[in-house]
């Protein structure tokens, strides 16, 4: 089956310095095409407009944390298939195991590799069956 | 039955036995001499008192003879003379039956039978001469013998020999009585002295009797002040004592914890109590709790419906009771959790900034922001190992944590040897080329080889033990992973052919941060930690790791594991 190659990342991650790094690591070094958001608020406001591929999203934010921008975009019809990927700097196998029993298609422990980042999602896109 | 610990105590009674048997062995030897003599001396009573009696017998007959041959001499003829033979025959008799009484060598009895013998003798003369018709004559000589004299003089004799007797007789009779009076004196010391030595024992006994309840005293202060609780249940199962600490920890149910009451019974009060919430149920609590009464020594954690946390730390005695220490760890417990959120807390505040200054050296690094002049690729390259190695440390901190946490998350399978070994000398690859090391496995492991443990964490030892011998190898050294059967165990061998352990750090190979050399960190890019958590991770597995080093030579980290082959096929 044939499937149109990962273009579109959505970053979700309070940390501006982070939020740089890994706008960086996806879109000069991976080539995609990113939109970064600052919470989870912001996500949900412009996320119909860029229609992502994957969504990257920091566990822990305040305000609207990780988890419940999860459960939000779930709950939305054209959201609710949208792979998400965590990324913590809680890496504690439970933590880990908590993520994935929810229903996140990966967990990126931080700190991540810049440059090993975007060809981890291509990887994740390619065996994902969406 | 008497039993003499009970009423002496144990030092009493064994004093008692002591003191008794001398004297007693003693008593019992003069009891016998004394009843011998005494038997001795009634033996000699009753033939004294048999010869005074032979002796006054003699004394009738040799006066009835007297008599007869007085008639006889009154008015001879034949009928006389046969009755005075008879008389002297029956004095013969009398005669003999005296001699024949044992005498001693001074006893007057042969002299007088002597005297006797010459009478008869004469007489028979006598009765000679008066068959042959002589009669007057022989009545001549007989009227000329001093045959009265003679007669007075045994007479005599007779009276002194009876007298004589009778005075024996009395002394033995004394004599005897006396040694009756010496046995009663005697038995009456030996008493005496019995009863003084049951007196000092008993006083003694006092003594240790007070002692013990003084000893006893002080332990049950020091049971009833410390701060955990103490449970004894006999090897029935019967509740011995508890200290009133127990009660205190659990007031709902404080009156259960009376001595006779049983182990299941006051399970199944707590149980009621809402103390104890096993989920499968109180009757397979006290079913398990029954079989784990066959260990030897039990630790256990009970979390309380209020959220207390009770460590409950039980051993067998050597009489098959079970002595159960009970503790309140709520506060530990909430250090421990505490610590374990601030450690998590921590390294997480840690890693967000690292995730930036990493992140960043990295894009940097990769000319992502444009070229670089070397100079400047050379210090972001710097900073870049640092940031991974502080990452790292990051990651053994939290690491050693957890493995200090209490809460266990290794799970205890049969993982397979070969395996196992191919994926650890696999992952160290990178590492060991990057180096220039060589990471051979030796020897052969069979497929089918299991040992316990969690299979992430044998890699994790694995890995610790692979990168630390490969960061100590020399450029184009080998290092070595080898598995060999001992027993019941897997020996895994770790050897690199580094410089060695210097003596005076061996000690502390295992203690967190230690490094031979400070400048190792630096150096190799080590946290310090690798070591500690391999020997954590394995002492967690139930096995055993060591090491063995030469300077100069190398070095040998050697870790044992418990075979695990008999529970797949089991």
């Amino acid at each position: 089956m044939s499937k149109a190659p990962l273009k579109k990342v959505m970053l979700v991650e309070d940390d501006p310095d982070i939020r740089e790094i890994a706008e960086m690591a996806l879109g000069t070094v991976g080539g995609f095409e990113v939109m970064a958001c600052a919470s989870g608020g912001e996500a949900l406001r412009r996320i119909d407009g860029f229609a992502p591929q994957i969504a990257v999203i920091d566990v822990m934010m305040p305000a609207m944390d990780g988890p419940t921008l999860f459960a939000s975009l779930r709950a939305r019809p054209e959201t609710a298939k949208l792979p998400i990927v965590f990324m913590t700097a809680k890496v504690q196998p439970e933590e880990i195991v908590r993520w994935h029993a929810l229903g996140a298609a990966d967990v990126i422990a931080k700190p991540f590799d810049p440059l090993a980042l975007a060809d981890r999602l291509r990887a994740l896109w390619d065996k994902l069956d969406v | 039955m008497i039993n003499p610990r009970k009423w002496l105590g144990d030092r009493g009674a064994a004093l008692t036995l002591a003191a008794l048997a001398l004297p007693g062995l003693a008593a019992l030897w003069i009891g016998v001499q004394i009843h011998l003599e005494t038997r001795a001396a009634a033996e000699a009573a009753r033939t004294g008192f048999a010869r005074l009696m032979a002796a006054e017998d003699l004394q009738g007959r040799t006066q009835a003879a007297a008599l007869t041959l007085r008639d006889g001499l009154n008015d001879p003829g034949p009928r006389a003379w046969d009755r005075f033979d008879e008389a002297v025959a029956r004095l013969q008799v009398a005669l003999q039956s005296l001699r024949d009484l044992k005498r001693p060598e001074d006893s007057p009895v042969e002299p007088l039978a002597q005297m006797i013998v010459r009478g008869i003798e004469t007489w028979r003369e006598f009765r000679e001469l008066d068959r042959l018709n002589r009669t007057q004559e022989a009545l001549d000589r007989i009227a000329r013998s001093d045959y009265r004299a003679s007669g007075a003089q045994v007479v005599a004799s007779i009276r002194q020999l009876i007298a004589d007797e009778r005075a024996a007789a009395i002394a033995r009779q004394n004599e005897h009585e006396i040694n009756i009076d010496r046995l009663l004196v005697w038995l009456a010391i030996s008493g005496a002295a019995l009863a003084c030595l049951l007196v000092l024992a008993l006083r003694m006994n006092a003594r240790d009797a007070e002692k013990r309840a003084a000893d006893a005293q002080r332990w049950r202060l020091a049971l009833d002040t410390m701060s955990d609780g103490l449970i004894y249940y006999d090897e029935a199962g019967a509740l011995v004592m508890s200290n009133p600490r127990v009660g205190a920890m659990f007031p709902q149910i404080a009156d259960v914890f009376v001595p006779g009451r049983r182990f299941d019974e006051v399970l199944r009060r707590a149980h009621a109590a809402g103390i104890l919430n096993d989920p499968a149920g109180i009757d397979a609590h006290i079913e398990r709790r029954r079989e784990e009464r066959r260990m030897a020594t039990q630790r256990r954690e009970l979390v309380l419906a209020d959220g207390r946390t009770i460590l409950i730390r039980e051993a067998r005695t050597p009489e098959g009771g079970r002595l159960l220490v009970l503790s309140d760890v709520t506060a530990e417990k909430s250090a421990d959790r505490a610590k374990a959120d601030f450690v998590s807390t921590v390294s997480h505040e840690l890693r967000t900034p690292l995730t930036s200054i990493s992140g960043a050296l990295a894009l940097v690094g990769a000319g992502t922001a444009g070229e670089m002049a070397p100079k400047a690729r050379q210090l972001v390259d710097i900073a870049n190992r640092n940031a991974e190695r502080l990452a790292r440390l990051v990651d053994d901190l939290l690491q050693v944590q957890r493995l200090e946490a209490p809460i266990d998350d290794l799970k205890l399978v049969p993982v397979p040897l070969d395996a196992l070994l191919d994926r650890a000398a696999r992952e160290i690859g990178p590492m060991a080329l990057k180096r220039g090391v060589h990471v051979a496995r030796t020897g052969q492991v069979p497929g089918d080889a299991l040992v316990w443990g969690d299979e992430h964490r044998l890699i994790q030892v694995l890995h610790n033990l692979l990168s630390n011998a490969v960061k100590f190898s020399p450029a184009g050294e080998r290092v070595e992973l080898a598995a060999r059967r001992g027993g019941d165990h897997w020996r895994i061998a770790v050897s690199d052919r580094g410089p060695g352990i210097p003596p005076a750090f061996r000690g502390q190979v295992f203690q967190r941060f230690a490094q031979a050399d400070s400048g190792d960190t630096r150096a190799r890019g080590g946290t310090g930690l690798g070591l500690s958590i391999a020997k954590a991770i394995v002492d967690k597995l139930g096995g055993r790791i060591s090491f063995e080093t030469e300077m100069g030579t190398g070095t040998t980290f050697t870790i044992e594991l418990s075979t695990a082959e008999a529970e797949r096929s089991a």
